[in-house]
């Protein structure tokens, strides 16, 4: 990231840096897990609904 | 994929997706490590250039999805095959995610760095509007019930996504507004290039991985919706 000499960012050099981050790497870890087990939990549901057709005709 | 006992396709999930889960993960973690321990601070953002290998790698990837939405969606329109219907909707799933961390990672990154969360400028508006077009697109499924008509007007949504990342991509060259020029391995200082690639095969990964697993839920939910209209109408009384 070779910034020009005119970037907004050379104006701001003594921010508290760590914290954002942090919060940067949280978010998305919990976004990417969050919808891994959600794309889990969904496969999960859908393979059971389909079984459940497949062997029962729907009524489980 | 194997015959189950009523002769009807298994749909069963591949072994090497969980495993590819598993592995992407760890990919992932393995990358953030050595891309912290071999990248020093930048000369003028200091530490915040770690923010990079998650967001610029999120911004391909959600890109990439984009491109993937949109072939699909024109394969569909052409061929009208329901397999193209359900790469597109996996695709469109995914790239939301990414979309959306990508424009929350741009913020966490520009309060420290511009001083702001957001502004007008021209690649985080057609990003935000990337954004807005992929919550039509998913919110236009959920609410459509008719399987060919949803398919149509999502492939159309779809495509529309596709041109928005057109914009996206050229709008640093097209437009100068805020956002710096894009960030790949061959802009950037070569000791963050490692880290950047590293990252950005991580999120590759995962994107396959969600794709895969969202196309193959598909499949089944679709499998078990035949299933269902063809009880409902055996069961229904006969008409003359």
């Amino acid at each position: 990231m070779n910034a020009p000499r005119s970037a907004p960012w050379r104006r701001a050099p003594h921010m508290s840096e760590w914290r954002y981050i942090v919060a940067a790497y949280v978010v998305t870890w919990v976004v990417l897990c969050g919808y891994a087990l959600y794309a889990r939990v969904r496969h999960v549901q859908a393979r059971r609904r389909y079984d459940d057709e497949v062997r029962n005709g729907g009524g489980s | 994929m194997a015959a189950d006992t009523n002769g009807s396709v298994a749909l069963r999930l591949p072994r090497w997706v969980p495993a590819l889960g598993l592995f992407s993960l760890s990919f992932l973690i393995a990358a953030q490590v050595i891309a912290f321990r071999v990248s020093p601070p930048d000369r003028d953002m200091g530490n915040l250039q770690k923010i990079m290998y998650i967001h610029v790698p999120a911004a391909w990837m959600a890109s990439l999805a984009s491109v993937i939405l949109g072939v699909a969606s024109v394969l569909f329109l052409w061929r009208r095959r329901e397999k193209y219907d359900h790469v597109a909707a996996s695709a469109a799933e995914a790239g939301a995610v990414l979309t959306g961390l990508t424009l929350v990672l741009g913020m966490i990154w520009g309060r420290p760095t511009w001083g702001i969360w957001w502004t007008w400028d021209a690649r985080l508006t057609f990003t935000a509007v990337l954004f807005m077009i992929y919550v039509g697109y998913l919110s236009l499924r959920a609410f459509t019930d008719d399987d060919q008509r949803r398919a149509v007007w999502s492939a159309a949504v779809g495509i529309l996504a596709a041109i928005d990342v057109l914009i996206v991509y050229k709008a640093v060259d097209w437009w100068r507004t805020l956002h710096q020029p894009r960030s790949s391995p061959e802009t950037v200082d070569p000791a963050y290039a490692l880290g950047l690639r590293l990252n950005a095969f991580a999120f590759l990964f995962l994107l396959i991985f969600f794709i895969v697993v969202r196309y193959h839920t598909a499949r089944l939910e679709r499998a078990a919706d035949e299933r269902a209209e063809e009880r409902a109408l055996a069961e229904s009384p006969a008409h003359v």
